[in-house]
């Protein structure tokens, strides 16, 4: 273990390839920066740049783009609402409200912060337990990632709070949206109306665009202009009581993070939204939620953080890819003639130790780089609105041609605008719709193998050990959310009550 | 106000007509496939009925929920328009335009916004949404044109750049060729 | 190693030189009918799979002995049938190419599509990748024959990685052969089959060599059978008797090629079929060959169209059911 830190050490620490991870950071951030372009298509695009280099500064270089688009995805959700992958769409809940409210550094550097340690921890378990972690996420079949998916959807209901009901039904309405096109394992197209671009589906990507950007904007322009957002340098700084409170989502977000990235398939998205339910039920701060409490964007930008590092698991010690951005990186592997499988630790250690080493390097360049930059990004703000939302549409709409490069995804984006907007007016929640849609394709895979595996019984969820785990905990949580908070609550009445023997607490 | 309630209204019976054909659709691409497996429509009969259920009880919950005490529809009394009026007076913002001014605005933004994905054909898409960018600058915001244009022409360079430049995606083109 | 250092080498110079160059000159058709300026390479799957890693070496080895600018383009989504509709809609122009597999035959006869192999100008077959019946290192199977027998009786769970799939076609065959059946589960990916067949979710499968050669190496799966007409060269395969051998007949190849628009001039045909020669010789060509541990078989124009009516006809046996 140490030996092989140290060989990772000399691979990866050289300047050439500290250098191209910077390159890579840097670049991946622009790119994340872009409304639509995520991690999954930054490496994709990127790769012919990297084919010139030595494999493992190609790689490095590939983690730092893919790390950067994380960060840079997250940086548009906090400013203008406009997440760049489906796993940072629940910053957007906290992190947009605490923007409006002259706290957008406080904000982008929260999310450095939880990356930086939620990377930290979930690296460090990677390097340790590869190999065992990934045999145990071997384990969870479709009938298991079904379990998963009930219970991910019972934590998020969580969320809409008071309108319960319509958080579920747009969540729902999610599910349904993600039916149209082929799904897996059936050859009949279902709801494309003879439309060729519908046959694969409506893709999110767009969606969020349409929905988070275009219809923030329409929003806007209804409501009216805010003031612009003059606040002082030294107000977009974090605070330290901030950062007190944002331990707990931290640590918290990291292991749902890590828990859910090990297992193929699942990943970031559900962490996120999984890791702001839990939060939501255990904070003490949890009326702030959705009017910009820090710990909604610390625990899912931990989480997604944490879940995109676990995803290496299966992907570096099996060679199936944990993602859609690995699943990429697996193609570069064999671009350079690794064959990537259980032996890559074995025939290839300085490559792997190299990464593993390297992807440690990306995470604190990119706090380096990110943390003294995160109250000058906030000053964007400052555009007056007038040229800022035009410029948000233009952008919205060239990223989303780009995803695919295709005058369809256009479309998309103004469809779901309106729509986003009318959700906006009368009052309907879109990350559930977002959540819904992202989940869909899984959740219906995992329904067709389990009743496939079953010969047509869902049964077989309890007949198998671990799913029947998951599920009597996803139905404790169901059952008893008066139980938790009432646990919660005794909890907290008693921290109140310390804290209020030392000094008053204005609130 | 009356308009947002008819509105939620409105959205609720939309979706529960949604989430209705839904069922429908899902049930002629048939639910279970042979021996009792779950075929193409089991998830549209599924997310459908729940859309149709929630929207349904939506409708209930936004019908049933009394009336807000509200000063300003009790002075109107019936007449909408004079409320609406009413309420747009007292919300005004910074820049001193009323929610109908708002309202009007938006639909000029949307305007555009159709007219400009109409022009991308023609003029290209980068100059298209430029021109959407000025326009709007101009005379929707009412800004003063030489900074609008200074805005326009370095966003648009940058875009181009970025996006066909640096990542080489094949924008649609105009008149204007490449750019 | 040299070559693929030149290949990569060439590639990403070129990528810089396009970057500086590609401002100029859309993808539009010259006025002689040929090919020329920047050109797109349709891949009808994401990036990452088989299909997309093809698509690119065919774009990096066309673009060397070129003078073009051939960019990648993923089109993904209904099993290929949104990549192969849109180049329908390409049809005489010259600029366009499709890095083609099965799908090409296997959608027309599966779905409501309106293109068939006919819609299109058949390029180059580059090579035949087949696929190996695998199972987990523990599992009581030694051979093809065990398997069938062992559906004729029991159940035994086959994993599919799609409806229209290579492995979906191979599992048909047998069962019309042998007179059996077997239970599928479907997966979305050759990956994700084999994380099934690894935690035991699933009994056999049927993949690509490239897609199982690692864990073949560490003992994790191994191959009782090849679905090809004979044992392969490749030393790591070499063992593997053929499903014929063990008494069950069925192969079956799975081509991948490329093909250019439908109503595309014969000049235009001509410059391809010839660019696409020149690239069978080169060095990228062997290599990929080697790294997707395909047979090399290629064939061009006139008899790639008939290589296709035959497969065609194959095929629509398979799904006449």
């Amino acid at each position: 273990m140490i030996e092989n830190l140290i060989l990772g050490f000399q691979t990866a620490f050289t300047p050439e390839n500290i250098f191209w991870c910077f390159i890579g950071v840097f670049a991946g951030t622009v790119i994340g920066l872009l409304p639509g372009l995520g991690s999954t298509t930054g490496v994709a695009i990127l790769i012919p740049l990297t084919l010139t280099l030595e494999p493992v500064t190609a790689l490095i270089m590939l983690a730092g783009i893919y790390y950067g688009a994380q960060y840079g995805g997250t940086i548009t959700s906090v400013l203008i609402s406009t997440p760049g992958e489906a796993a940072s769409v629940v910053t957007t809940l906290d992190g947009y409200k605490m923007a409006r409210n002259g706290r957008a550094g406080a904000a982008l550097s929260i999310s450095a912060i939880g990356s930086f340690i939620a990377a930290i921890i979930s690296l460090a378990l990677l390097m340790a337990l590869a190999p065992p972690l990934a045999n145990l996420a071997l384990q969870f079949g479709p009938v298991e990632n079904l379990a998963i998916m009930i219970l991910g959807l019972v934590i998020v209901v969580s969320f809409a709070g008071g309108a319960f009901s319509r958080g579920l039904m747009m969540a729902a309405l999610g599910l349904l949206i993600s039916t149209v096109g082929v799904a897996t394992g059936f050859s009949s197209a279902r709801f494309t109306f003879g439309n060729v671009d519908l046959l694969s589906g409506i893709p999110f990507v767009e969606v969020m665009i349409g929905l988070f950007a275009v219809g923030e904007v329409l929003h806007q322009i209804r409501v009216g202009a805010a003031a612009p957002i003059r606040t002082k340098f030294r107000d977009l700084m974090i605070t330290r009581s901030e950062l007190k409170r944002s331990v707990g989502p931290i640590l918290r977000g990291s292991g749902v993070g890590f828990i859910l990235g090990i297992l193929p398939g699942a990943g970031s998205t559900l962490a996120s939204f999984m890791s702001y339910g839990i939060e939501k039920r255990v904070s003490k701060n949890r009326d702030q939620f959705g009017k910009g409490a820090i710990e909604g964007v610390a625990a899912p930008e931990s989480a997604n953080n944490a879940a995109a590092n676990a995803n290496f698991v299966p992907t570096l010690a099996l060679g199936i890819p944990g993602g859609g951005t690995t699943a990429v990186l697996l193609g570069a592997f064999t671009i350079y003639g690794l064959q990537p499988g259980p032996l890559l630790f074995e025939t290839q250690p300085t490559l792997i130790w190299g990464l593993l080493v390297s992807f440690f390097i990306g995470n604190v360049l990119l706090l380096v780089l990110n943390l003294p930059l995160a109250p000058v990004f906030g000053q964007m703000l400052r555009i007056p609105y007038g040229y800022l939302y035009p410029i948000i549409l233009l952008t919205s709409f060239v990223g989303a041609y780009a995803v695919s490069n295709n005058f369809f995804s256009v479309l998309i984006v103004f469809v779901f605008g309106i729509i986003g907007w009318i959700m906006k007016e009368v009052d309907l929640p879109m990350a559930p719709l977002v959540l819904g849609l992202v989940l869909g394709p899984l959740f219906e895979k995992s329904l067709v193998q389990t009743s496939a595996i079953g010969q047509g019984s869902f049964l077989v969820l309890f007949e198998h050990p671990i799913s029947v785990v998951i599920l009597v905990f996803a139905a404790l949580l169901a059952a008893g959310p008066s139980l938790t908070r009432r646990l919660v609550a005794r909890r907290h009445a008693k921290q109140a009550d310390r804290e209020n023997d030392k000094t008053p607490v204005a609130h | 106000m009356i308009t947002a309630r008819r509105a939620g209204l409105g959205a609720s019976i939309v979706l529960a007509v949604i989430g209705i054909a839904a069922v429908l659709g899902g049930t002629g691409y048939g639910m279970f496939v042979d021996g009792g497996e779950v075929g193409p429509g089991f998830l549209p009969v599924f997310a459908g009925s729940l859309v149709a259920l929630f929207a349904v009880l939506d409708v209930m919950g936004r019908l049933k929920r009394v009336p807000e005490h509200d000063p300003l529809k009790e002075v109107a009394g019936a007449d909408e328009e004079l409320a609406a009026d009413l309420a747009a007076e007292s919300d005004v913002d910074i820049f001193g335009r009323t929610q109908s001014q708002r309202t009007r605005m938006l639909a000029i933004v949307l305007g555009v916004l159709v007219a400009t994905l109409a022009l991308v054909q023609v003029l290209g898409f980068i100059p298209a949404f430029g021109l959407m960018l000025f326009v709007i600058a101009v005379f929707v915001e009412r800004r003063k044109w030489l900074p609008s244009l200074l805005v326009t022409v370095v966003t648009c360079v940058v875009v181009y750049l970025i996006f066909v430049t640096f990542l080489r995606v094949p924008l649609p083109e105009g008149v204007f060729g490449g750019f | 190693m040299k070559s693929r250092t030149v290949g990569a080498a060439a590639l990403g110079t070129a990528a810089i030189l396009t970057l500086g160059a590609c401002a100029g000159g859309g993808a539009s058709a010259s006025s002689s009918g040929e090919p020329s300026g920047d050109v797109r390479m349709i891949v009808p799957f994401s990036a990452g799979g088989g299909s997309d890693q093809s698509g690119r070496a065919i774009a990096a080895g066309l673009e060397e002995g070129t003078s073009l600018n051939i960019s990648v383009e993923n089109r993904e989504g209904g099993s290929g049938a949104v990549g192969y509709s849109f180049f329908l809609g390409q049809e005489g122009n010259p600029n366009y190419l499709l890095a083609s597999e099965t799908a090409l035959l296997a959608l027309p006869l599966t779905q409501d599509v309106e293109f068939s192999y006919e819609s299109f100008t058949p390029i180059m077959k580059l090579g035949d990748d087949y696929t190996l019946l695998v199972v987990p290192a523990d599992s009581e199977w030694e051979t093809c024959t065990d398997v069938v027998d062992a559906a004729s009786s029991d159940r035994v769970v086959a994993a599919v990685s799609g409806a229209t799939s290579l492995d979906e076609i191979v599992f048909t065959l047998v069962e019309d052969a042998e007179g059996v059946e077997f239970d599928r589960v479907p997966f979305e990916s050759g990956s994700e089959v084999l994380a099934g067949l690894l935690g035991g979710q699933v009994d056999v499968a049927s993949l690509n060599p490239s897609e199982v050669l690692g864990q073949l190496e560490s003992g994790d799966l191994k191959a009782l059978c090849a679905f090809s007409e004979e044992r392969y060269e490749y030393e790591a395969l070499a063992d593997i008797p053929t499903a014929k051998e063990q008494g069950v007949d069925v192969s079956f190849a799975q081509f991948r090629g490329f093909i250019a628009p439908g109503g595309i001039s014969d000049e235009a045909r001509e410059y391809w079929i010839e660019a696409a020669q020149a690239f069978a010789e080169t060095d990228a060509y062997d290599s990929y060959i080697e790294e997707n541990v395909m047979q090399a078989n290629a064939v061009y124009g006139d008899e790639f169209v008939e290589y296709l009516e035959g497969n065609s006809a194959d095929l629509e046996k398979v799904f006449a059911e």
